[in-house]
């Protein structure tokens, strides 16, 4: 990632603000006191990027990457009050985010009456009050000026320490109220992997501009974590095509498939097929060549193919991912061979998430893709990402699985 | 759409999308699922209170929200 320092504010499980500092191949982490202290020194510098990612920002520049995990606690806290010399261009964000989806939306002024929001609705409030704070440092809109970016007017604070140094020292600043011990983040099923954060941007952000709604809609429906499908979606295509996840028709022609919507808590079900003649009268939703190339469609397929991989893998996030591209029988093949290799079995090796061992086997297949799991990962967001899968077990209970995925090359291992 | 920028009024669910300042006074742009909408916004102690515009300011507002 070419970054110095990698700091991710989160709430620990008492819902105080923490913090994770990563620098090389150090990791701090700060109490609630020290944090409060980074928040306001992150607030001091310049950032050339500002990213609105599922509940989190990210701020960027040369030296630092600066993520706000847990927006939702962030503007419920009103925490985010905190960065009023960041808070014009996270506002911005935010406004450009939700843009991107009223642009489809009628245009009418109707009439609703005089009404109050309701003061219950915390989070909104903070963003009301981003809007307050930041107009109480900007200047008047003119008409001819663009209007939403807000400009302070006050003096550009050049901060005197960096955030190595104040990490360093966090220790001795500690000094107006009791020391609280830090927690680390709950970091369930470490996986370390050796593959790199992709550079092309352009790509990354153009799936994610238009398609990332879409995405989080049917990925949280059928239980996938929508960083994972919106990491498939971006190493598949992109977005450029039109079959957004190169789903083969005639390799799922005519075959059933059920998929669990944890929204209605009950299956949905669905066929690729050109008979549909075939299917009157059956609850299943058949979908045409032509159908699978609508967008939602076509994401929507391609959740209930990777849960269909998913169920043949018991649930093995990563496994399933590499047999989403492999396929059952060639992933079978790999598995084998890997619990030949590794003296386990293969019910053993799917049943720890954290076992990945099954990516060194990949190249006893000769066709797909032999690097799939590090193609796709190379598009998440953050190093550290989880990626989450529920599922029913025996007793009809939601269970979510969990794999939270480093970098191998990127952060010493975290003991 | 992040439900974080959710709020209620009047019973129904709206999802915040910008505001502006424009002549002393502060305005909210918004929206449900067919229509994006455009108040006045004021604040008391208690939240904030939401006020109607006219059509021709709406038509200015959205020109320079963007929308």
């Amino acid at each position: 990632m070419g970054t110095q320092a990698y700091v991710e504010f989160y709430y620990n499980d008492e819902g105080l603000l923490v913090s994770c500092a990563r620098m090389d191949e150090d990791v701090e982490y700060l109490s609630p006191h020290d944090t409060r202290r980074l928040l306001r020194l992150v607030d001091k510098y310049e950032y050339d990027s500002v990213n609105l990612r599922h509940n989190s920002i990210k701020l960027k520049n040369d030296e630092s990457e600066i993520v706000l995990s847990d927006l939702r606690n962030f503007m419920k806290s009103g925490e985010i009050s905190l960065l009023p010399n960041t808070l014009p261009k996270i506002k911005k964000e935010i406004a450009d985010y939700n843009r991107r989806i009223a642009a489809n939306k009628k245009h009418q002024n109707i009439q609703l009456g005089r009404r109050r929001v309701i003061a219950g609705s915390a989070a909104l409030l903070t963003v009301f009050m981003l809007a307050v704070g930041a107009h109480h440092f900007g200047k008047d809109v003119a008409l001819d000026e663009p209007s939403t970016v807000v400009v302070t007017n006050e003096p550009k604070y050049e901060p005197n320490i960096s955030i190595e140094e104040f990490v360093a020292d966090a220790e001795n600043n500690a000094i107006e109220s009791e020391p609280v011990t830090p927690v680390a983040p709950v970091v369930k099923n470490p996986v370390y992997i050796d593959f790199s954060f992709t550079n092309d941007l352009e790509k990354k952000n153009h799936a994610y501009d238009n398609f990332h709604d879409i995405v989080y809609e049917e990925a949280t429906r059928y239980g996938i974590s929508p960083n994972l499908i919106m990491a498939m979606l971006t190493q598949e295509t992109g977005g450029y095509l039109d079959n957004l996840m190169q789903i083969q028709f005639y390799s799922w022609e005519d075959m059933h498939l059920r998929i669990y919507n944890f929204e209605t808590n009950s299956y949905d079900h669905f066929v690729l097929t050109d008979n549909p003649a075939n299917y009157a009268g059956t609850e299943y939703t058949t979908i045409s060549r032509r159908q699978l190339l609508d967008p939602r469609t076509n994401i929507k397929i391609a959740c209930a193919i990777f849960r269909i991989t998913a169920e043949n893998m018991d649930y093995h996030i990563l496994a399933s991912l590499q047999c989403y591209n492999f396929g059952v029988n060639n992933m079978g093949e790999v598995l084998n061979l890997t619990a030949s290799e590794t003296h386990k079995t293969v019910e053993e090796i799917l049943a720890d998430q954290s076992d990945a061992s099954f990516i060194d086997y990949t190249s006893v297949i000769d066709s797909g893709d032999k690097n799939y799991i590090k193609n796709v990962l190379s598009y998440i967001d953050s190093n550290g990402e989880a990626l989450t899968l529920k599922h029913l077990n025996e007793d009809g209970e939601i269970v979510t699985e969990e794999v939270t995925v480093y970098a191998k090359n990127q952060v010493k291992t975290l003991d | 759409m992040l439900d974080i920028f959710d709020f209620i009024s009047d019973n129904k669910k709206y999802t915040y999308i910008d505001t502006i300042q424009y002549n002393d006074k502060n305005y909210v742009a918004y929206m449900d699922d067919d229509n994006v909408y455009i108040s006045e916004y004021t604040m008391d102690k208690d939240g904030f209170i939401l006020d109607d515009i006219s059509d021709e300011l709406y038509e200015i507002l959205i020109r320079e929200m963007k929308l």
